[in-house]
C-alpha cells in the first residue's frame, strides 16, 4: 500500500523543518512579543522617571525649607541688605539676609563674632549662599538646594523686616516628565529663636 | 518558555527597582518628619528645663523622658554664677535606636536688670507732710509741696517741684496698647545710622511751663540712655539748635511697650505759637535700639520724622506717621514749709543743704533759699533758679510687670502664706493671697516674690535675702497694702549693696479695699529696705530707719526719724539664682 504524505513530515526519512509559513508566522509573533517588551521596558523606564521626579520635587522643595528653617532659628537677626562678595542682597519676597552668631567646634557662641547666610532665588534654582567668620565651625560655601524651583517667597510678620519675627517660607517645586507636570508646594512659618 | 523567563527576569528588575526608590522615599520622609518631631521635644525639653531651674536651681537634668512620639534627654551645666549652659536632644521614636534625633544648645542667665534711685526719699504728686517732731535724716526730693510746720528737721537740702496737670496738653496715644508691630504702628531707631533718632514736631496749646514727657516706648537688645531734645523748627524738619535736653533712661524702658516720662532740667516756657519737635536722639546699633508707638496722622499738630540730630531727617515710611507722646505742662507751683514763723522747719546742716521750691515759707536754712516767693524765713529768696521741675518715678510699670513675671516663672502658692517662728525660705513665687510674717520667724526670700493680697509683718518678723543673690538687690512685689510694725526688720544678702525692696502697686489709703490703710505703714524698726509705693502713701511713724522710700506722699509723724545711706545711683536687681532664670537671646544653637 503505498503512503501518501501531503504536509506532513516524513518520518521515515528522519527529516523535518518548518514551512515558510511557520516561520514567517513564528516571527511575526516574536517581533510583537519583543515590540510589547520594549514597550513595556519604555513604559516602565517612564514610569520609574515619573516615580523619581515625584519623589526629587518635594525632596528638593523640603531642602529648601529645612535649611532656611534651621537657619532662621539659629539667626539673630535678618538684615535688610548685605554684599556678599560684591553682590548686594536685600531681604524682601524673593530672598532672606539673615545673621547668625558664629559657633566653635563644640558649638559654643563665639561673642561678637558672625556668620551671614543669603536664601535666593536665580532662575529655577534655590541657593545658599554663606559667608561665615574665620572662627566660625560653619564654612562660607554657596550650597544650591533645588533646581525645580517655580517659586519661592518669604513673607515676614513685620514691614521693617529687621523687627520680624517671624517669617513664612513658601516654596512651589515643579518639573515636567513627558506631559505630565509634577508639583510640590510647601510652606512653613518659622519664629525666630534668638530675637 | 525563554521569553517568558526573559519578561519574568525584566519584571522582576523594575519592580525591586521601584520597591526600592519607594522605600527609599519611604524612609526618607519618615526622617523628615521624626527629625522635625525630634526638634520640637528638644526645644521642648529646654522649656522643662527653664521650668526646673525657676524651681530648683540645683536642677542638672533627666534623662530619656517619655513625651509624645519620642523621649528627650537634657543636661544643665553651670558657667558661672548667673549663667547656665542647657543641651537638650530630643529622639524619635527612642534614644537606643532612633530614626532621627536633634541636639540643641541655649544658655539661661538670672534675669537682672539695673534701676537708678537718685534721691534717698523721692516724693510724688501727694507731696511730703512731716508733723510731730519728726526728723529725716538726709535730703528729699518731692514733686509737691514739703509740709512742715511744727518745727520738724530736714538734715540735707530739700526740694519741692512744681507738679505736673492732672491732664496732658498734647497726647497722641491711640490706639493702645499695640500688640503687634506694623510699618504703621511702630517707629524703630536707634538701629541704623540712616534711622538713628525719632523726632516729632508739637506746639502746646498755651504758655505754661512745660513740665514733663512721655513717650510710649520700648527697646530691643540693651540700648543705651538717650538724650531728649526740645529743639526749633527749621523748615518743618528739627534744627540743631537745642533748647533744652534731658535722659531717657535706658532702665525705664522695657521689652515691651509702656509710657516712660523724661522730664527736662527746669520748667521751660514755650511759645505757643510755634512749632518745635522733641527729639530722641540715641547712638545706632542693629541689635540695641528702640520702637516708639506710632499711627497715622493721629496727632495734628506735628508730624514725626526719623534722621540724624545735627544731619539730615527724613519722612517716615509709610509718611505721614505721629508718635506716640504726651505733653504735661505745669499744673501749680510747690511749697516748702508752711508756717508763718521761721522756726516751722530746719533744712540742712552744711551751706549747700539748699531749700528749692516756687515758694518757701516758714523755713530756718543752711544753705541757700531758691524760690521765687519767700516769707518767714531766716534768708531771702535767691531768685537766680527757676522752678524745679518733678522728676519721674524710679519704677516705670514694666519694671514692676517684670519683676511679677520673674515671680510667677517659679510657679503659684494659691492662698495666704504665714511664716511663724519656724522660718521659712521662699522664691521665686506668686502668691494668690496674702503673706503674714510673725512670732520671730525669718523669712528668706531665695527668688522674687509677687503677693497679690497685703504684706504684714509683725511681731519680731524678719525678711532676708537669700546669700545666693551676693551683691544684687531683690524685689518683693505686692498689689496690696504693706504693714510692717512689732519691730518688724529687713536685711539684704550680707554683701554691700544688697537690698530687699518693697514694692507695692496699691493706692491706698484712697482706693478700695484700703479699709484705711496706708499703702505702706511703718511703725519703729525696717533696718536697710527700700519701700516704694508709688501710687499710694508711705506712712513712717515711730523711730524708723530705712534706705530709701518712694511714694506718691510720704507721711511722718509721732517723732518718726527715718535714717538713709546715700541714693541708690545703680540698684542692680536679681531675681535671685533659684529664680527667673531665662533665656539668653542669641544663644540658641542646633548641634545636630
Amino acid at each position: 500500500m503505498h503512503k501518501i504524505f501531503i504536509g506532513q513530515f516524513n518520518l521515515n526519512k528522519k527529516s523535518w523543518g518548518f514551512t515558510l509559513i511557520e516561520i514567517l508566522v513564528a516571527i511575526g509573533i516574536a517581533g510583537i512579543l519583543l515590540s510589547a517588551l520594549i514597550w513595556l521596558f519604555i513604559a516602565y523606564n517612564n514610569y520609574l522617571n515619573y516615580l523619581q521626579t515625584s519623589m526629587d520635587v518635594p525632596q528638593s522643595a523640603e531642602s529648601v525649607i529645612d535649611t532656611a528653617t534651621r537657619a532662621i532659628r539659629e539667626s539673630d537677626q535678618i538684615l535688610s541688605s548685605r554684599s556678599f562678595s560684591g553682590t548686594n542682597y536685600t531681604s524682601n519676597a524673593n530672598s532672606l539676609v539673615l545673621r547668625l552668631p558664629s559657633v566653635d567646634s563644640s558649638r559654643n557662641i563665639l561673642a561678637g563674632k558672625y556668620d551671614y547666610i543669603v536664601f535666593y532665588k536665580s532662575g529655577t534654582e534655590v541657593y545658599s549662599l554663606t559667608e561665615a567668620d574665620a572662627s566660625s565651625v560653619r564654612v562660607s560655601s554657596l550650597k544650591k538646594l533645588s533646581d525645580t524651583a517655580e517659586s519661592l517667597i518669604f513673607t515676614y510678620d513685620n514691614a521693617d523686616v529687621t523687627i520680624a519675627q517671624k517669617v513664612d517660607i513658601n516654596i512651589q517645586n515643579s518639573k515636567q516628565v513627558k506631559n505630565q507636570i509634577i508639583q510640590s508646594n510647601l510652606h512653613q512659618q518659622v519664629y525666630f529663636r534668638n530675637k | 518558555m525563554f521569553v517568558s523567563l526573559i519578561f519574568l527576569a525584566i519584571f522582576l528588575i523594575i519592580s525591586t527597582v521601584m520597591v526600592n526608590r519607594a522605600v527609599q522615599y519611604s524612609k526618607s520622609e519618615n526622617y523628615t518628619v521624626a527629625s522635625t518631631q525630634a526638634l520640637h521635644l528638644a526645644e521642648a525639653a529646654v522649656d522643662r528645663a527653664f521650668s526646673q531651674l525657676n524651681q530648683n536651681s540645683s536642677y542638672t537634668g533627666e534623662s530619656n523622658i517619655a513625651l509624645g512620639n519620642g523621649t528627650f534627654t537634657v543636661s544643665v551645666a553651670s558657667i558661672d554664677s548667673t549663667t547656665k549652659s542647657i543641651t537638650a536632644s530630643g529622639y524619635v521614636p527612642n534614644s537606643a535606636n532612633p530614626t532621627a534625633y536633634r541636639t540643641i544648645k541655649v544658655n539661661a542667665n538670672v534675669g537682672q536688670s539695673v534701676i537708678s534711685f537718685r534721691y534717698g526719699v523721692q516724693v510724688g504728686s501727694g507731696g511730703f507732710v512731716m508733723s510731730g517732731g519728726s526728723t529725716l535724716n538726709g535730703s528729699i526730693y518731692s514733686n509737691g509741696d514739703i509740709s512742715a510746720t511744727t518745727g520738724v528737721h530736714i538734715t540735707g537740702a530739700a526740694v519741692a517741684a512744681n507738679p505736673p496737670s492732672l491732664t496732658a496738653d498734647q497726647v497722641n496715644n491711640t490706639p493702645a496698647p499695640i500688640s503687634s508691630c506694623t510699618s504703621s504702628t511702630c517707629i524703630s531707631f536707634a538701629n541704623s545710622s540712616a534711622t538713628e533718632d525719632f523726632s516729632q514736631s508739637f506746639k502746646i496749646s498755651s504758655a505754661i511751663s512745660l513740665n514733663n514727657i512721655q513717650f510710649y516706648i520700648k527697646k530691643v537688645g540693651a540700648p543705651g540712655d538717650a538724650t531728649v531734645r526740645i529743639v526749633t523748627d527749621n523748615s518743618g524738619s528739627p534744627s540743631a539748635n537745642t533748647l533744652m535736653s534731658s535722659t531717657l533712661s535706658a532702665s525705664a524702658v522695657t521689652t515691651n511697650f509702656g509710657w516712660v516720662a523724661v522730664t527736662m532740667p527746669d520748667t521751660p516756657v514755650l511759645d505757643s505759637s510755634q512749632t518745635y519737635w522733641l527729639v530722641i536722639d540715641a547712638s545706632s546699633d542693629s541689635s540695641k535700639y528702640y520702637i516708639i508707638g506710632s499711627n497715622t496722622g493721629g496727632y495734628s499738630g506735628g508730624v514725626a520724622k526719623i534722621g540724624k540730630y545735627g544731619g539730615s531727617w527724613s519722612n517716615t515710611s509709610p509718611t505721614g506717621l505721629d508718635g506716640y507722646f504726651q505733653i504735661y505742662l505745669g499744673g501749680g507751683t510747690s511749697m516748702i514749709g508752711g508756717n508763718n514763723y521761721p522756726t516751722g522747719v530746719y533744712v540742712g546742716t552744711t551751706a549747700s543743704d539748699d531749700a528749692w521750691a516756687h515758694t518757701v515759707t516758714g523755713a530756718t536754712v543752711t544753705g541757700t533759699i531758691y524760690c521765687q516767693v519767700g516769707t518767714y524765713t531766716n534768708k531771702t529768696c535767691n531768685t537766680s533758679r527757676a522752678d524745679p521741675t518733678s522728676q519721674p518715678m524710679p519704677l516705670s510699670d514694666n519694671n514692676i510687670q517684670d519683676w511679677k513675671d520673674d515671680a510667677a516663672a517659679g510657679g503659684t502658692i494659691v492662698g495666704d502664706y504665714h511664716v511663724n517662728y519656724a522660718g521659712a525660705t521662699l522664691g521665686p513665687k506668686k502668691i494668690t493671697g496674702n503673706l503674714l510674717v510673725d512670732g520671730g520667724g525669718t523669712l528668706t526670700v531665695s527668688g522674687t516674690l509677687w503677693i497679690t493680697g497685703t504684706i504684714t509683718i509683725t511681731g519680731g518678723g524678719k525678711i532676708k535675702l537669700a546669700s545666693t543673690y551676693g551683691t544684687n538687690s531683690g524685689a518683693i512685689v505686692t498689689d496690696g497694702y504693706v504693714n510692717l510694725t512689732g519691730g518688724a526688720s529687713f536685711s539684704g544678702s550680707g554683701q554691700p549693696s544688697s537690698y530687699p525692696f518693697l514694692v507695692t502697686t496699691s493706692a491706698c489709703p484712697v482706693a478700695a479695699g484700703c479699709n484705711g490703710n496706708d499703702a505702706i505703714y511703718l511703725s519703729g524698726g525696717a533696718g536697710t529696705v527700700a519701700l516704694i509705693a508709688q501710687n499710694g502713701n508711705a506712712h513712717i511713724s515711730g523711730g524708723s530707719s530705712l534706705k530709701q522710700v518712694t511714694a506718691k506722699q510720704v507721711i511722718m509723724d509721732s517723732g518718726a526719724t527715718l535714717y538713709y545711706d546715700s541714693g541708690l545711683i545703680s540698684e542692680n536687681f536679681s531675681s535671685g539664682p533659684g529664680g527667673s532664670w531665662q533665656f539668653v537671646p542669641g544663644t540658641y544653637v542646633i548641634t545636630h
